[in-house]
């Protein structure tokens, strides 16, 4: 017999055999929460680029406001679920603090005996748990207690509608996205497509935007709800193709007059164009294929290039040469074409693909897969010499050349894109982009001046000077 | 043998209990504590013992098992093992610190011991069905804002809110077991 008048016989107890090591709950919590916490933070700081580029608003571009008020709804929803928890809690046991033995508190309305008696907190007597609310046993202090229980929650719930309702109009009325997309240079003039006025109405709608890097000023090309793409620039004159008459055309506008003029009124397609000079060339599918056309602004008088039924695609175009993308020998290789003399022939015969040239007198640049891995190759019209400029073993696509000038994006193993400049005369090779911005591509240079676009749900277009290292963002929607 | 050891308490106080609704408490009452997870009589003891307030494993092993002899600890060492048997359940905290460490039940405990008792409180339990899907989403949106695209934008957002919920429930639960 044991001092509270039990017989407890713990040899014959049917206890569970007690393991060597009992480690307490406790412990095994703490070791749960610092493993959580610790893969948390190590995820955070290998995702840490992701998180900058979310909350600098770098990719999101939520207005300033949204921060706070997300910042206001977390807490408003942490303190509702405290608040509920508590009225919880309140429910739940009260009986050590309380002095109560076992089985001895009785509900004062039904007078049932308590195994666990349930006290009131705001008169301190004991009820059964059906007793327990204010309200049920006429407590002195149950307006109080029904403030304390509903009028906090519904105080937060306000709050917390409120927030939400302000945040959702704040999100609705920023835009969601745009692209500004493939910028031309050529001098002090930057061109490129965006979609920033796509509506319900028009949801393929693309304008033609400029910029003047000296003005630093940026201005609305074209004004219709068509789609328009592709825009190529040489000194004053603006080529774009342009879906406004239902099918894809070619349109030009002078800069120094501001007036648009149509190049072509076929109802095929003719899309991809380039202009150097009084020449304009395009891509035209009126023959059921792809072949290029070229039009001379002068003469007026429009020129087939290609006839062959594989697939020619004009890529670049420099003085009287021009560089097409060909098909004909089963993979995509380089054909240059002389326009005054018109004589062809293919620079690359590679059996592996060679894409996206760029010519700048007697150098012509692109990206070849013959390695394995997209890598910059240059050729030399006047040597015949061809040499290879990357060897990263990564992906480097969409060169451009001026004069001993390459740029181009690169994506190297475990990194983002970037923008490249190599410069042939010294030989030194450079990132002008810092890391952990995704996604920049299709670089173009003109003197000092590199231009992409960058970014992912806000795609603009970026400058940077090689002379003076600065970067600066063109778009400005 | 368990159920006999806790019909002999409630029959200790049958003169304090109304007769009509003394049965329906007593299968109410074992139905609690086996659920409480106290499956030994003398772990059931030793929470019968701390609802009436804290107490050392010495104080414990006097009150249930009554005093042993000078040099004599096999009574003291039980009542370890099985207050040790609870902690690691939960049910059971002491003071990190400090000597004597008196043992006191956990929150959890309380509201498990209510809630099973009273037959009418929704049932407490430690980690829920939610909190173990908050924990996994967390997790999986950790390892996504790591590895995963950088188109995926809204992942790191989502990643932030869940990540500090999630911290804030862990913190809560360990606060109920201490």
């Amino acid at each position: 017999m044991n001092p509270n008048g039990h017989d407890l016989d713990l040899e014959e107890d049917g206890a569970e055999p007690t393991p060597l090591f009992v480690v307490s709950m406790r412990r095994k919590m703490v070791l749960g929460v610092w493993v959580f916490s610790s893969y948390l933070v190590a995820c955070s700081l290998l995702g840490l680029s992701r998180l900058e580029i979310v909350f600098s608003g770098y990719e999101t571009r939520y207005p300033p406001l949204v921060w706070p008020i997300f910042l206001l709804l977390f807490v408003g929803i942490s303190l509702l679920y405290i608040s509920l928890t508590n009225q919880d809690k309140a429910r739940q046991l009260d009986h050590p603090s309380s002095g109560n033995e076992v089985g001895k508190g009785k509900c004062l309305i039904c007078e049932k005996s308590l195994y666990l008696p349930l006290r009131c907190r705001r008169c301190g007597k004991t009820y059964c748990v059906r007793h327990l609310p204010p309200g049920k046993h006429e407590c002195e202090q149950r307006r109080e207690a029904f403030i304390d229980r509903y009028g906090r929650a519904l105080l937060v719930t306000v709050i917390i509608v409120v927030l939400a309702t302000a945040g959702a109009l704040t999100l609705i009325k920023s835009r969601t996205r745009y692209y500004d997309l493939r910028p031309s240079i050529w001098g002090e003039i930057v061109v490129w497509e965006s979609d920033r006025h796509t509506d319900k109405k028009s949801p393929d709608r693309c304008e033609i935007y400029l910029y003047n890097l000296t003005a630093q000023r940026e201005i609305r090309l074209t004004k219709n709800p068509a789609n328009k793409w592709g825009p190529h620039i040489y000194e004053s004159k603006v080529v774009w193709a342009d879906n406004r008459s239902g099918n894809w055309d070619i349109y030009l506008m002078d800069l120094k007059t501001g007036t648009e003029s149509q190049l072509t009124s076929d109802p095929s397609i003719q899309d991809s164009p380039l202009i150097y000079g009084d020449n304009v060339v395009w891509r035209d599918l009126r023959n059921g294929n792809s072949d290029v056309y070229m039009l001379n602004l002068l003469s007026g008088h429009e020129k087939q290039l290609t006839d062959d039924p594989t697939s020619q695609i004009p890529a670049s175009i420099y003085g009287d040469l021009l560089i097409w993308k060909d098909s004909r020998n089963g993979n995509v290789d380089l054909c240059i074409y002389d326009l005054a003399e018109s004589v062809e022939r293919f620079l690359t015969t590679n059996p592996a693909s060679q894409l996206s040239p760029s010519m700048w007198e007697d150098q012509v640049v692109w990206q070849d897969n013959r390695t394995g891995y997209w890598e910059i190759f240059i050729y030399n019209l006047t040597s015949a010499e061809e040499r290879q400029i990357t060897s990263n073993q990564g992906y480097n696509r969409n060169p451009s050349i001026y004069r001993d000038i390459i740029t181009w994006s690169s994506l190297r193993f475990g990194d983002t894109w970037d923008i490249y400049v190599h410069n042939l005369s010294t030989g030194e090779t450079k990132q002008i982009t810092e890391e952990g911005k995704p996604w920049r591509n299709h670089p173009k240079v003109f003197d000092n001046i590199v231009v992409w676009d960058e970014g992912m749900r806000y795609r603009e277009v970026y400058s940077y000077d090689l002379k003076s290292g600065e970067q600066q963002i063109l778009s400005s929607p | 043998m368990g159920y006999h050891y806790i019909q002999q308490i409630f029959l200790c106080q049958v003169v304090v209990l109304a007769e009509d609704d003394l049965e329906d408490r007593l299968k109410k009452s074992v139905r609690a504590l086996g659920e409480l997870e106290a499956r030994s009589d003398l772990e059931i003891a030793i929470v019968d013992a701390l609802l009436d307030g804290p107490r050392t494993v010495a104080e414990l092993s006097r009150i249930i098992l009554g005093p042993e002899p000078r040099g004599h600890q096999a009574n003291y060492m039980k009542v370890k093992r099985s207050v040790e048997t609870l902690e690691s359940k939960g049910y059971l905290s002491s003071s990190i610190l400090g000597k004597p460490k008196p043992y006191r039940l956990t929150p959890y405990a309380r509201e498990k011991l209510g809630s099973l008792a009273s037959g009418e409180l929704p049932k407490s339990r430690l980690l829920t069905v939610w909190d173990l899907v908050l924990y996994t989403i967390t997790i999986f949106l950790a390892s996504m804002t790591a590895f995963g695209q950088y188109d995926w934008y809204w992942i790191p957002m989502f990643f932030v809110y869940l990540a500090g919920i999630s911290t804030v429930r862990l913190f809560q639960t360990l606060r109920r077991i201490s």
